[in-house]
This record gives structure tokens, sequence and C-alpha cells, in this order.
């Protein structure tokens, strides 16, 4: 397919990295150099909408921009640049962004080298055919070795790198070249304009006055506001009411959206299920024949439960839960409820980040105060019928005599750290139940490990563990790489004798004696006395393995009443009484929710 | 109809402040003369409620002085109508009373001293800022005994520092040889500013299972000496229970005097600021009262019900099911039967025709009205 005269002046690309390799400080010198943002209105980060963003440095959410280039060889260029997360957990996010992309830019920090996420960010789009060009980033730190990077970037990834531009966007330092090598190197898009509609869906968002925005890439044909479309996969219809692009400030309406462009469209979109990200939107007269080849289907790989703190916020979790997921396909729930917590729901998340991600932003962005059950990844039952279940929580788990087979599910992990810590990383390893396939030195002063894990020993704290056992330097990168037999027990815990199921979890047989006695003490020293004595337990089937007391109160007294100051009595009294009120029934015993809370976080 | 009132009269002065005292108004006892003329001012301004109790609290009254307490009673009988029994008591401190003091105390119609000796042993005294000794204790009674007074109270505290199990005995067996006809046992609390709270890393202090074997020894040392306990921190010989202080735990009314002190009268509660400066002002007429009010609450009728409980489950007696229909027109056990039940079965209320805490239960006596109380 020859590209049109319009279409050779397009350029759509995103920008992949590893975590802090300064991704988004590219993106906001790329807005600045194009003139798109003045400089006097740049804020740091602009793609980065999202507070969390800003503070953890990371970018969740793909967001997209039209900027306007005027290139050195006097023609004016069209750059769609389609920001997209760096994180593992988001691969899925990554792939939706890949799809709508020509290009991408590989940005590689001068000073770290190739990390874990940059090999699986550039495996990921160059499986989806797209250009890859390298960037070396941060060239003005002292500790910078370009011509190590660019070495690396051929050894390792294997794509040419010696007309990667060493750059600094921190410093502002050779930008121009950047954005030669993205019309030069990256291919313009291509597409029948005058095929019927074919978009991609990549990314949509809830505005309470528009409806569903959502974004989406031409790849055929054309559209223009009044028109009937069709959600392909969904099969809902709509009327378009606006389409345009989104300019650095904003969405800007357009009067067409033809074949290459990157645009948005709204419809009085209420439901969010109706408009799926991966789906082919085209006309509801002379559709498509085939919808686009359908997004890596991304599946949760761990879960949780999730509970509003105030039983009474259920309905307001549920919307939140709504609204998240129109802006985060990745995210799944559905309702749940336990003995302990009350209403909620089981959550599925893509990894641990995404899930802290996700309850961050139900807390600041819904107000809500919530109560999330320790992650538990998808185990496989083979039980004694023959018949097969996955058990995603702890509360399902068959009990022992029907189970025939437990298997856990694997991954393949790749870390990627400084000589000087792979002893205690392979220790780690080998405590987390890893089977050590190998290790590569990717120079000198680098090596690369291979395992084969156990994904439930990494959800609860092995990225913290990592970081802390080589100063921060070594990054995972993991896959999902099928089930394994295993002994898998599950693990209760029991307050006064009755099993708080929120608290119940499956757990490697040799590793359970230990995580009970973690559990059962950190309760100990969480629960507030009671009127009567608690016994705390920890119990497989039947039998217990660890025990705590929390003695019973003994003095809870007022005393001296100064002078007949009734009103200061009842006060106090009041005031016990509120506080009384935020507690959790568990059973018979009264528990504060940051009690709860400590003890779900088991790690720390 | 009128049930008589009790007088409380608030006495801001101490010879210096103790270490847990978070009620110090810091004034110099020359403010005495104003002061008193103050409160006469602003008791002059009733006249002919029935009363039958008066008590005169602090700070240290006995270091305000004598005289001054004197002619401050005398203006209470002139506006009050003072039944010819009735309980006056003034606290007081030793070392800071005469034998003298005590005679015209006596003459004038005192005629119940309530003495803070706190502990028996110098290294807690010293500790709580106390300015006695258990000699200068001794020295008191004496004092007091020989002006004729036969209702004496001693205050002692549980959970000071350096106070053991052991050394509580002795406390005991010092109050025992005193032969009070009531003690008043109380808990420390430390509040925040008090310079024992600022330097509270600096003590041990007992346990809470200590405390709670103290409480226990109290009561049972107490009571093998015909002191019997009849309220959460108080107990008395036959017949010499504080009419005053039982006002407050059966929901009677009393007016209050004095900065920080509180009143409950005619269906109003309400406490003046702890400012000294202010009240006075407020007594020579240079400001209205709702600016020297910290609290003021009528309390409706659901309120009442809460205070009727918990007031009335502070007494040994507790709270008679056929009282509060009477008070309320609800059936106890209909509002309240499930909660009690269950604490009845852990052994800290019993249920009858009165529900009361046991001893176990007035130690833990907040968890449990925190729970039972709806206010």
């Amino acid at each position: 397919m020859n590209a049109s005269e319009r279409q050779k002046k397009i350029r759509n690309f995103c920008i992949i990295a590893h975590i802090d390799h300064g991704k988004s400080t590219l993106a906001d010198r790329i807005l600045e150099h194009t003139q798109t943002v003045a400089s006097r209105d740049m804020t740091e980060q602009l793609l980065d909408n999202m507070d969390i963003e800003k503070e953890r440095g990371i970018t969740i959410k793909a967001r997209a921009v039209k900027l306007e280039y005027k290139a050195p060889d006097g023609e004016t260029y069209t750059l769609n640049l389609i920001d997209t997360p760096g994180h593992v957990d988001f691969n899925y996010e990554v792939s939706r962004s890949l799809n709508a992309c020509e290009g991408a830019l590989l940005v590689v920090d001068s000073t770290q080298g190739i990390e874990a996420q940059t090999l699986a960010n550039a495996y990921l789009a160059s499986d989806n055919n797209l250009e890859i060009v390298p960037v070396i980033n941060k060239i003005d730190l002292p500790a910078a070795n370009v011509e190590r990077v660019r070495t690396e970037i051929e050894d390792i990834i294997g794509i040419p790198a010696d007309e990667a531009p060493a750059i600094s966007a921190k410093a502002g330092i050779n930008i121009p070249a950047v954005l030669e090598r993205i019309v030069d190197a990256i291919p313009c898009p291509t597409g029948d304009e005058n095929a019927p509609l074919k978009c991609l869906i990549f990314d949509s968002y809830y505005d309470s006055y528009r409806g569903v925005v959502v974004y989406i890439r031409v790849m055929e044909g054309s559209l223009k506001a009044g028109q009937r479309i069709r959600m392909m996969n969904t099969g809902a219809e709509f009327d378009v009411v606006e389409i345009g692009t989104m300019e650095p400030f904003g969405l800007k309406k357009t009067d067409i959206l033809r074949a290459g462009d990157v645009g948005y469209i709204t419809a009085s979109i209420k439901n969010v299920s109706d408009t799926r990200v991966g789906d082919t939107v085209t006309l509801a007269e002379n559709p498509t024949k085939e919808p686009l080849e359908g997004f890596k289907k991304c599946m949760p790989m761990v879960y949780s439960g999730i509970y509003p703190a105030d039983g009474a916020k259920y309905q307001d979790l549920k919307d939140a839960l709504e609204k998240l997921q129109l802006n985060d396909a990745s995210l799944t729930y559905e309702p749940e409820t336990s003995a302990a917590l009350g209403f909620g729901f089981r959550c599925g998340f893509l990894g641990l980040l995404h899930m802290e991600i996700i309850q961050e932003r139900l807390e600041r962005e819904f107000n809500l105060d919530l109560i999330t059950t320790a992650p538990s990844v998808i185990y496989k039952i083979q039980k004694r019928t023959g018949e097969t279940v996955f058990i995603d929580n702890p509360l399902n788990y068959p009990s022992p005599d029907e189970i025939d087979i437990p298997y856990e599910p694997m991954v393949k992990g790749n870390i990627m750290t400084p000589v000087d810590y792979v002893g205690g990383i392979m220790d780690l390893c080998q405590d987390r139940r890893g089977i050590f396939y190998d290790m590569k030195y990717l120079d000198s002063t680098r090596v690369e490990l291979h395992y084969r894990l156990p994904l439930n020993e990494i959800v609860y704290d092995f990225f913290d563990a990592l970081k802390s056992r080589s100063k921060g330097y070594a990054s995972l990168d993991y896959e999902l790489d099928g089930y394994e037999p295993s002994k898998l027990v599950k693990l209760d815990v029991l307050l006064n004798g009755d099993v708080v199921d929120a608290l119940s979890f499956i757990v490697h047989t040799d590793k359970a004696y230990g995580r009970a006695r973690k559990i059962v003490e950190k309760l100990k020293d969480n629960i507030p006395r009671q009127l009567f004595e608690v016994p705390v337990q920890a119990a497989i089937g039947g039998k217990v393995i660890a025990r705590e007391t929390v003695r019973a109160m003994r003095k809870d007294v007022l005393a001296k009443c100064y002078g007949g100051d009734i009103t200061r009595k009842k006060k106090l009294l009041e005031k016990q009484k509120e506080g009384k009120k935020r507690m959790r029934s568990l059973g018979t015993v009264e528990v504060p929710q940051e009690a709860f809370m400590a003890v779900l976080k088991l790690d720390e | 109809m009128n049930k008589p009132v009790g007088i409380y009269i608030h006495i801001p002065f101490c010879v210096k402040r103790c270490a847990y005292c978070d009620f110090y108004s810091g004034v110099g006892i020359d403010f005495a003369d104003t002061y008193e003329e103050a409160l006469i001012r602003h008791i002059s301004t009733y006249s002919g409620i029935k009363c039958d109790t008066v008590y005169f609290g602090g700070g240290t009254p006995t270091y305000f002085g004598a005289e001054h307490l004197c002619r401050i009673l005398d203006a209470v009988k002139k506006s009050f109508d003072v039944a010819e029994n009735a309980e006056i008591t003034a606290e007081c401190n030793p070392k800071t009373a005469s034998p003298d003091d005590f005679v015209l105390m006596k003459k004038h119609g005192f005629n119940r001293l309530s003495i803070g000796m706190q502990s028996a042993n110098e290294n807690e005294l010293s500790a709580l800022g106390r300015i006695h000794t258990a000699e200068d204790v001794k020295e008191t009674v004496k004092a007091a005994r020989g002006a004729g007074f036969d209702n004496i109270s001693l205050d002692v505290m549980y959970g000071i520092p350096f106070q053991t199990v052991n050394s509580f005995e002795k406390t005991i067996d010092f109050v025992l040889s005193m032969s009070p006809e009531h003690v008043s046992a109380y808990m420390l609390k430390l509040e925040e500013g008090t310079p024992l709270f600022e330097n509270a890393d600096k003590f041990t202090f007992p346990s809470e299972d200590d405390i709670v074997e103290m409480t226990r020894l109290t009561e049972q040392r107490l009571s093998a000496n015909g002191i019997e306990r009849y309220e959460i921190s108080n107990y008395a010989k036959e017949g010499f229970q504080s009419r005053h202080n039982l006002k407050y735990w059966y929901r009677d009314e009393y007016i209050s005097f004095g900065p920080s002190s509180s009143s409950f009268y005619d269906g109003r509660r309400y406490t003046y600021t702890p400012d000294i400066h202010l009240y006075t002002d407020y007594c020579f007429e240079k400001r209205d009262e709702k600016s020297v009010l910290s609290e003021e609450e009528f309390p409706d009728t659901n309120e009442a019900e809460a205070e009727y409980l918990m007031l009335n489950l502070r007494l040994v007696r507790g709270v008679s099911k056929a009282e509060y229909k009477a008070f309320t027109g609800k059936d106890f056990d209909a509002c309240y039967g499930g909660k009690i039940k269950k604490y009845a079965a852990l052994g800290l209320v019993t249920d009858g025709e009165f529900v009361r805490f046991t001893p176990q239960g007035f130690n833990v006596s907040n968890a449990v009205l925190s729970d039972i109380l709806e206010f």
C-alpha cells in the first residue's frame, strides 16, 4: 500500500523505556521543540496528567498528543506522540499503544544501560512490527557511557545504534536530532482513505460532560461527525457527536479524520462497556469486512478483595471501579462477600504495582477508605473427581480431601544486576523456590539471571527484596510460564475460635509455618485488648500450627470526676464510642481498621 | 417536691503545683481577698434555694485560709436555705492547716474533711510533687480529730510513679491506722501538659495488672475493716458515704461557684472557664455569664437516660430496673438486656432487680459503658 501525500507528512510514534530512564522528560522536550507548547507554559511532565504519575515518576495511562514539526527540509510534519507506561505490569497498555504507531523511540539511560524493561518493551515493539529508534539519554551526567550503551543496544537488542542520538532530555541537549530521526527513520502511516472505515480504540476515558471520549487511530477510511458508527466487537452503535485531535492543552474539534490520523470520538456514549479498548470502530453503513486483529489478550495475574472500610460506601466503590475500568481495561472486578468484611469486590490486576495504583486511585480520586486483602495468584486444582478448577480466592479453595493435585502458576523471571549483587540475588531466588536456568554476562560489570519462579513468591515483596539486596540497581521482568504441580495448603486464621475468612491464604507447605508465625504475631501486636482473652491461631485444615494470645483488657476506667463535671465524662465516653464505630467486628472480636491493614501487609 | 441542692465552691489556690495537676490556676495567695469577695458576690445572687451539702474543693481550700472559708460558708448560709444537718466538707492537704484552723472551721459548721494524702511512701509523694510526708498526714488527722471532726476521708492514688503492689499495701496499712470514715481511691491519669506527663519516661509506673491487683487489695482490706465500697472510687463506713458526691451519681442538682466548676441545675449543665480572672470579672459584673462558660448543655430525654445509666452504674448498688422504668418509662431489659447478658457472661456485671458492675467490671467500666450507652 502506498502512502498518500498527506500521509507522508505524518509520523505516529511512541516512546518506550525502562522506568526512570527519562521517557517523560523527553516527551516534554519534544513538545517544547515543536513549539507546540511554549516553554514558559511547560509544566514538568505534561503528558503525565495524574498526580500519582507525577509523584511516582511513572506513566500509568497512555496519553496521546498531536504536534506540528517544521523540519529543516522546509516541510511541516504532524507528529502523533502516544505516551506509554513503562512498567512490566502495564504490558497490555503498552501493546495497545504500540498498535497505533509505526515506530518507537527506545530511550536508554547512558549511565545505566539496558535494563529488564528496556528489553521487554523492545521485544514487544518488535513483535508489533514497529521501527525501533534508539535514543541514548542522560549524557550530561558524569557517569554517562554512550559508547558502551551503543554497543549494548547492538549486542543485546540486536538493532543498529550507530545513528542513535546521544542526548540529555533534562538539559535539552541534542533534541533536534531526535526529531530528525523520527521523520527519517519512522515510516509514515499507510491505509486507503477511501476504504470502509477501520479504527483502532487504544484508550478511552469518561468525561462527565461529553460521555466517553474514545481515542482512536484510523487505519483505513475516514470519519466525520454525524456518521453512525459501530463497535465491531460489542455491536453497539452510536451517532458521532464530535471528532477531533488531542492538542497539548485539550481536545480540538476537526471536520474529518482519515487513514493514518490519531484522534478522538465522542458520541454520547454512556456505557463504558461499549467502548472496549482494542475493539474496531467502523461505520454502520458500509462496514469494513474484518475487524483489526485482536490486541494481545491481557489476563490478570494477581487478585485481591477490595472492601469499603465503611460498609455503606459499597455502591460508591462499585461506581468508582466502573469508572476506573473505563480508563483501565486491564482491571477486572466482580462482587464478593466476606463474613469479616461484608460486601466488596474481587479484583484482578496485572501485577502488584497495578494493584497498588488502583487502590491509591480509588482512595484519592474517589475519596474512599479501603480494606484490601492479601494478594493471591490463580491456582489450578485437579480434583479427585477429575474436574479441574481455577482458584483466585482462598475462600473457594477446596478441602484437602477433594484435591488430587494442586498446581501453581510459574513465571520466567529475567533479572539484570551489577555483578556485585549476584550472590545475594541468587540467595533470594533460592529462598523463593526459584529454579536457576542460566546466567549471562552482558558485559564485564553486569549480568542477566534467568530463573523459573512460582508467581506467588513474587507477588508479595519480591521487588522490594530485590531492590534492597542490590542497592536499587537490579531490575526484574517476568512473564507467565505455565503451571507446576506443587505442595500447597490453605492457611486459616482464627480469632477467638472463628475463622476470619479475609485473612485466609494459600501457601507452599515449606513456607506455611513461617508465614503462620508471622501473621499470628502481627495480629497479636495489632489487636487491641478486648474485654476477654482472644486466642489468635493459624491452622491448616483443623490443625493449629501457630498460636498467640491477646490478653483481656483489665483496666479502662475514668475514676476521677472533677467537681461533678459530667459533661466532660460524657464526652470522653462519646469519643470512645465513636472510636468503636470505626472498628471492624470479626466475629466477637473488634479490630480497628488500621490493625487489619497492618496484618494484611504481611511483609513490612 | 424540690430536693435540696448541693453547693460546690472551687478554691484554685495551692502552695505549689502537683506534678499531675492540669487544673493549676497559677494565682498567688495575694489574690485571695479579691477571690473571696468575688465568690461572695456571686453567691449572693441566689436566694432561698434549699441545700443540704456544701463542698469546698480545690486546689487546696485550707491553704486559701480557714477564715476565708468560714466567711464564704457564712455567705452560702445567708443566700441559701442550708439544712440543719447539712454535710459541709472541705478538702484539705497536710501542712496547710493548723489545729486552730480546724477548731475555727468546726465551730463554723464544717463537719467533714477530705484529706489528700495520696500515698504513704515518700518517694511516691515527692514524684507527685506533693509537699507533705506520711508523718504530716498523721499530724493533720490528729489535729482534725482533736478539733472534733468525726467524718474524715483520705484520698489515695493508684498508678503513680514508683508504686508497686507492696508499696501500695503500705499505703493501705497506713490509711487503716488512721481509722478514716471514708476513703477515695483514684486512678492517676497522665494529662498532657502536666509536668508528670512531660517527665513520664523518667519514672517507672506500675503495670496494668499491678493496678488491677491494687484495686482488689483496696476493696478487700478496707472491707475487712468495715469500710465498704459504694462507688467506683469511694469507700465508706456505714452512714458516712459522701452525700455531696452521691448527688452527682443520683443526677441530683448542684450549683457550683469558681472557675472550672460544673453545675447541674434546672435542666442545665454548665461549666465555668478555668480562668480565675475571667470568672472574677463575671462576679464583679464586668462580663456576662456566656463569656465565662466553657460548657453549657441542656440534656434532652436521650441524654438524660444515658447520664442516668452512666452515673447510676458508678454506684455499687447499680441501676434499679424499677427506678429506671419510673424515670424513663422504658423497660430496661428491652433496651439493654442483650448487651447486659453478654457482659454478665464475661463476669463484668451482675443482672437482677439491680444491674451492677462487678469489681472486675468497674475496672473496665469505660469500655462497657461506651458500648452500652446511646447519647
